[in-house]
């Protein structure tokens, strides 16, 4: 008879990668949980891909045409309603996923050597779904995507000798017009989700060559028990227990979907003054808040401008934590960086929170 | 080797004259421009109302209706169901693997 | 007779559960999608349309001029004896527009050589059936054009 999985496996060597599959182990320990972080984004991924391409067979990127488009995918288009608010709910979730996966992975330093380059690739990719989720945000053309046009553009305009230029890139001009929604409609299903798949793909590489960070704490504790760090086969065992997490989020995707539909706001009239309480989306509250409290001038510079700078100061420390914290380097306990990381986390949320709440 | 080169250096060669032949050539006679002929529609009243959605459209679509929360318990259902079974295999394989077994080599 | 064991284990039968529980899970995920995915616009065709009858009448003998029908092209024939024929100008075969060609009195189809004669039936190359003819009514100073196979059809 005719076997297929023979036939295929003796052109790709299936046999390989499943028997590659089988030796992945990996190490349980009380900060396990944080590994399936991962997972969910990488599902996330896939739920956005899939929806983000339906709404784009339905969807009219013009400022004639956007904001009309949307309507009728609400009104008329069969589950429409469902769709956009999946595409909504999931992007949401999926930043505060990428904030999960960011924290732990720094809490428990596992961007330490051979890690770097995971780590770096995924600090790009909290930048890239960052943006995709403003640019995405901008993409009804509605009132409140005007005012983020608006206020998101300004922001980069800020920063020193560059600023103007990508200020008037994103604008496609000095002022935000219809132009400025095709190139954020470029950006968002066109350079980002390219970037996004091209920097996961290494991401996930790197992942798999390196195996699963064990944190400093629990190699010293295996270390001094003399005992070895206990380990589950990645197949079957925890692909179940990824399967079952990814069911539930995707349960907890169509809950919010269905319970809260997203909005879709007033048709943008250009004459209008800013309504009140015009905020940016949550996940950039906290910069939007910080920026808020700066004096307008601080020792002779714009606010603004020593705001942005700071933060993106402040962002690349972050960023180059593995080179800086010499200590996990060497494979000891770095509480410098946990306080770090416990401030950054603070800071994150209460901003976030008063900036919500204000 | 000398012969390969020859050889791609015509074939290079005969690519630019049939470029350069495609990039000079006459523009083809446009086709003549279609003589037409204007017509008045006749519509019943009743099709030409949907055309714009309106905002209070958009907002009755985002009512929470009871169907929609019966196709949520549906799917709630679904994945309790497959989730309930799959803690099951999962406990199978824990219990094989302390004994020292690896599930899918009992397969 | 009876067997001892059963010939399924507990464990092929959990699988063959889980199997069927997620793929049931995936038909009532993919239901909406396809809903999304297959929806069709409506765009009605207009129940008829009229032209004017003077304008009509300045067109020469031998002639053809093409007309909208809602979305679909139409083409309006004079023939040398000026008799009126209107016809869907989507050739039958894989729906190119078709042009007249006044010196064959033929219907021609330069997407794939197709030719029709001027009723409209179709005479050589490979559309399959003649072109669809419109009806014609005089009403007044209007002439009015109706199709009557893909009324209430949309385009």
């Amino acid at each position: 008879m005719f076997n297929v999985k023979k036939e295929i496996n003796e052109r790709i060597g299936l046999d390989a990668i499943v028997s590659l599959a089988r030796k992945k182990m990996v190490p349980m320990h009380r900060h396990s949980a944080w590994y399936y972080m991962g997972g969910l984004l990488l599902f996330l991924c896939m739920i956005q891909g899939l929806t983000g391409i339906m709404l784009l067979f339905y969807y009219k990127p013009s400022a004639e045409t956007a904001y009309q488009s949307i309507a009728e995918i609400m009104v008329n288009v069969p589950y429409g309603w469902l769709i956009r608010s999946v595409h909504h709910w999931a992007s949401n979730l999926m930043i505060v996923a990428a904030f999960v996966h960011f924290f732990s992975t720094f809490f428990v330093k596992a961007y330490r050597r051979p890690r770097e380059i995971t780590w770096l690739t995924g600090m790009a990719l909290l930048v890239v779904v960052l943006f995709l989720g403003y640019t995405g945000y901008t993409l009804p053309f509605d009132e409140r995507a005007f005012f983020a046009l608006n206020v998101g553009t300004d922001m980069p305009g800020a920063i020193p000798v560059v600023g103007k230029y990508m200020l008037e890139f994103l604008r496609g001009g000095e002022n935000v017009g219809p132009q400025t929604l095709n190139r954020f409609f470029a950006l968002h299903v066109g350079l980002l989700p390219a970037a996004l798949l091209l920097i996961v793909g290494v991401h996930l590489l790197l992942v798999q060559l390196l195996g699963m960070s064990v944190p400093v704490s629990i190699l010293k504790k295996a270390e001094a028990e003399k005992k070895e760090i206990p380990a589950k086969p990645m197949f079957p065992h925890l692909l179940w227990h990824d399967v079952i997490n990814c069911l539930l989020l995707l349960g907890l995707v169509v809950t919010l979907a269905v319970i809260m539909p997203s909005e879709l706001g007033l048709e943008i009239d250009y004459l209008k003054p800013a309504p009140e309480g015009v905020k940016p989306d949550w996940f950039f509250l906290w910069v939007y808040q910080i920026l808020k409290w700066l004096p307008t001038f601080i020792a002779g510079i714009e606010g603004e401008v020593v705001g942005i700078v700071g933060l993106a100061i402040a962002a690349c420390i972050i960023a180059l934590a593995p080179f800086i914290d010499r200590r996990s380097q060497r494979g000891e306990l770095s509480p410098a960086f946990t306080i770090l990381g416990i401030v950054s986390l603070l800071v994150f949320v209460i901003c976030t929170l008063i900036g919500y709440f204000s | 080797m000398k012969k390969i080169c020859v050889l791609s250096l015509i074939g290079m060669l005969l690519f630019i004259g049939l470029l350069a032949r495609y990039v000079c050539a006459a523009e083809p006679a446009a086709p003549a421009p279609a003589a037409t002929i204007a017509t008045e529609e006749v519509k019943d009243a009743a099709s030409e109302a949907d055309q714009k959605v309106s905002l209070a459209q958009v907002e009755k679509s985002r009512v929470v209706t009871g169907d929609r929360l019966y196709g949520l318990a549906g799917l709630w259902l679904l994945i309790a169901l497959v989730i309930f079974l799959i803690r099951y295999q999962i406990r199978d394989d824990e219990k094989l693997y302390q004994e020292g077994y690896y599930s899918k080599d009992l397969e | 007779m009876k067997l001892k064991e059963s010939l399924l284990s507990r464990r092929q039968l959990i699988t063959g559960f889980i199997t069927g529980g997620l793929a049931w899970l995936a038909a009532y995920t993919i239901y909406p999608v396809a809903g999304f995915l297959f929806h069709k616009k409506k765009i009605p065709l207009p129940r008829a349309v009229t032209m004017s009858r003077a304008e009509v009448d300045m067109l020469a003998p031998n002639s053809a001029v093409y007309f909208k029908y809602g979305r679909l092209p139409g083409v309006l024939l004079k023939t040398d004896t000026g008799q009126l024929r209107a016809f869907s100008a989507k050739c039958t075969h894989l729906d190119c527009i078709v042009q007249y060609k006044p010196d064959t009195k033929q219907f021609y189809c330069a997407c794939h050589e197709g030719y029709f004669n001027d009723t409209g039936i179709n005479t050589a190359g490979p559309p399959p059936r003649p072109l669809d003819v419109f009806e014609l009514k005089e009403e007044g100073d209007k002439l009015v054009l109706s199709f009557q196979e893909h009324n209430g059809k949309t385009a």
